[in-house]
């Protein structure tokens, strides 16, 4: 399903030639995505990794073309999908009357204001490139934990964004300051201070006025359901210890420097009740970086590069309820300080740090710390690996919910359709030292295999279920309209005025709904 | 344990699996130390792959080898000379490796005929090694 040859013309004009094609194979390219089978499964599709295959991709330089994309797209009823830096079933079309709008041509840092601490970025900065420019000036951005590949312009507008650093740099929606915004019938939106008549910059997120902030994103981001973003302020911190990095070797045994006040803590709490104590204790002290509790194997998981180095950590795997910690500091002083209270709490907590005892890891695993590039090592075991949960709540809720996962996962372990990591696979972090905490299931499976794919689809709903059934909090996977029917009863009916937000903003339905409302 | 990079070539199969567990143990000081006196040979057979491991225990040194685990004479005690024997899957092995399995868990499974073996008195040294992997004063 092809565009007309005088529509395909008025688009070309637009972003000029070479910048628009709609042949067969670009189209069927576009189509794949990693864990699209699991989505079309639960959407009652084939459980294949390809979306509805795309009408044409266009690539957009400017905001003056996307807004003009956008106006043709409402003029002759398409609809578009947005992809950044593209990583996901969020970014595909749900249906074949839709154009992708990749925006890999908006690449553009457009300013680093150190004095005021954020970065107006385009959507395909990625958080490396970002990274690299602002550690210039000592400071570090948020990269969530989807690793620092990915587009933090699409985080901050679009996704959830918790990251590794979550003690340290909170996750996307509170990172997300001035916005440029196109709105659906193509008027250009300036959300915060950006929006400012006299001096307008991008300092602020809100107002002047009511904020908007909950109608461009809200909890979970419209992931392109409701226009496109295409500049952003995010919030910068100070780099938590120094920028002299000192990396050699190849990938992925890269050999690097660890700087000199940063330290690694892993430690078994026994249970989940001391886990809870600890992680309290832990960020009460508003002394980390990083805080998380991940299980025996995914602990195993992010020091290894492959299945035989996984394989080597099973002494690490013996841990029951596994906490990481890394405290980083810019001073000597610093650094005493903030291992003095870890020493004190270890003492308290009587447990063990096995870091340098009985586990020494290599050093890039401090870079991929430093840089949220955790998250990539869950893909090691079977090339599949896909979350369920989602849970942003007290760390009470978290660990409830992550018990009451295990015999659910246990379940299809039995079954072979997914990997046996015990049912324990989760990763839970504290967002801005422990003020509330988050909570997934990443849970690994085989994309090669149909009743591996179906098994984890399955699990993902019953996951869901489990979670309406014990109030266990909104998965960070409610999307689309069927999601939204089934959460929003049970949540203050908030489907009906995210379809009210939906046909206001979007009359034409022009940006592809497929991961948020229909109207 | 230090990270190692090398692979063992000669090894197939679950043998490179148990190898990979078992070789932070030649690092291990205090394993040296209590191991020095005990040679032993334990065969490990994952019943759903194609290989069994042989581990051998060579007075505080551990060595794991591979062995093709069809046609079964392969794994005969005359042929390998073993001093006890283990069977199960791996799913199994990596449940008592990583300590979710209890031993009355494994007699369950035993008398279920999930898992076999023999010279148990043996298979006690296997379990304490696994308890070296955790060690804290190495």
């Amino acid at each position: 399903m092809v565009l007309e040859k005088d529509i395909f013309k008025e688009f070309e004009d637009i972003v000029g030639k070479g910048n628009i094609d709609d042949s067969e194979v670009i189209t069927n390219v576009y189509a794949y995505n990693w864990c699209m089978e699991i989505f079309n499964y639960m959407e009652g599709k084939e459980p294949i990794p390809f979306s509805p295959i795309p009408k044409a991709v266009v690539l957009p330089s400017t905001t003056e073309e996307v807004q003009k994309l956008v106006m043709l797209c409402n003029k002759y009823g398409i609809s578009c999908k947005i992809q950044s830096t593209g990583l996901g079933p969020w970014n595909q079309p749900s249906n074949e009357n839709c154009i992708i709008f990749d925006m890999r041509r908006m690449n553009k840092i457009i300013k680093i204001d150190e004095k005021n601490f954020f970065a107006v970025i385009e959507p395909y900065v990625s958080g490396a490139q970002l990274e690299v420019e602002v550690m210039k000036y000592g400071l570090l951005p948020h990269n969530p934990g989807a690793g620092p590949q990915v587009s933090p312009l699409a985080s901050a507008t679009s996704m959830n964004g918790p990251g590794f650093t979550s003690p340290y740099t909170g996750h996307s929606a509170r990172n997300v300051l001035g916005v440029e915004w196109v709105l659906p019938d193509g008027e250009i939106m300036k959300l915060g201070s950006y929006g400012l008549k006299n001096n307008p910059d991008w300092f602020h997120g809100d107002g002047p006025g009511p904020s908007l902030r909950g109608i461009m994103r809200g909890w979970a981001g419209t992931k392109s359901g409701l226009g496109v973003f295409t500049k952003v302020a995010v919030k910068l911190f100070p780099y938590p210890c120094s920028t002299d990095f000192n990396v050699k070797g190849s990938s992925p045994n890269y050999d690097f420097d660890i700087p000199d006040f940063m330290k690694l803590y892993v430690m078994d709490c026994g249970n989940f009740k001391k886990l809870e104590n600890v992680m309290l204790g832990v960020e009460e002290e508003e002394i980390s970086f990083m805080c998380s509790y991940l299980s025996g194997f995914a602990v195993m998981a992010i020091f290894s590069n492959s299945i035989e180095s996984l394989m080597n950590k099973i002494a690490i795997g013996q841990m029951k309820a596994p906490i990481v910690i890394i405290i980083t500091a810019r001073t000597k002083r610093e650094f005493a300080y903030k291992q003095k209270v870890m020493d004190l709490i270890l003492k308290n907590f009587k447990i063990k740090n096995i870091i340098g005892k009985i586990y020494t890891p290599n050093p890039i695993f401090y870079a991929e710390a430093l840089r949220s590039n955790l998250g990539l090592h869950g893909f090691i075991a079977t090339g599949g690996f896909q979350s369920s949960k989602g849970v942003a709540d007290t760390a009470a809720v978290c660990f409830r919910s992550t018990k009451s996962n295990i015999p659910l996962k246990k379940e299809f372990i039995k079954k072979k359709a997914i990997v046996n990591d015990f049912g324990e696979g989760t990763w839970m972090t504290s967002y801005e030292s422990g003020h509330y905490f988050h909570m997934e299931s990443p849970t690994m499976f085989d994309q090669t295999e149909e009743s591996s794919v179906k098994g984890m689809a399955e699990y993902m709903e019953k996951s869901n279920q489990l979670d309406l059934l014990k109030h266990l909090g909104a998965p960070f996977f409610v999307e689309g309209t069927r999601m939204h029917e089934l959460f929003g009863p049970y949540m203050s009916n908030y489907h009906l005025w995210l379809r009210k937000i939906k046909e206001t903003f979007d009359p034409n339905n022009i940006s592809d709904s497929g991961f948020y409302i229909s109207p | 344990m230090a990270e190692s990079n090398q692979e063992n070539k000669k090894i197939r199969g679950f043998a490179v699996l148990i190898n990979s567990i078992l070789t932070p143990l030649n690092e291990n000081k205090r394993f040296k130390e209590k191991f020095r006196n005990i040679n032993t040979k334990i065969l490990l057979n994952a019943s759903n792959l194609n290989h069994a491991a042989i581990i051998v225990v060579d007075n505080g040194l551990v060595r794991v080898e591979s062995i093709p685990n069809k046609p079964k004479e392969n794994l005969k005690k005359q042929k390998i000379g073993w001093d006890a024997f283990l069977e199960m899957d791996t799913q199994t092995f990596l449940a008592i490796a990583m300590n979710r399995l209890s031993l009355l868990g494994v007699a369950k499974m035993w008398l279920t005929r999930r898992v076999k073996m023999c010279g148990i008195r043996k298979l006690l040294i296997l379990l304490k090694m696994f308890k070296f992997l955790t060690s804290y004063n190495s």
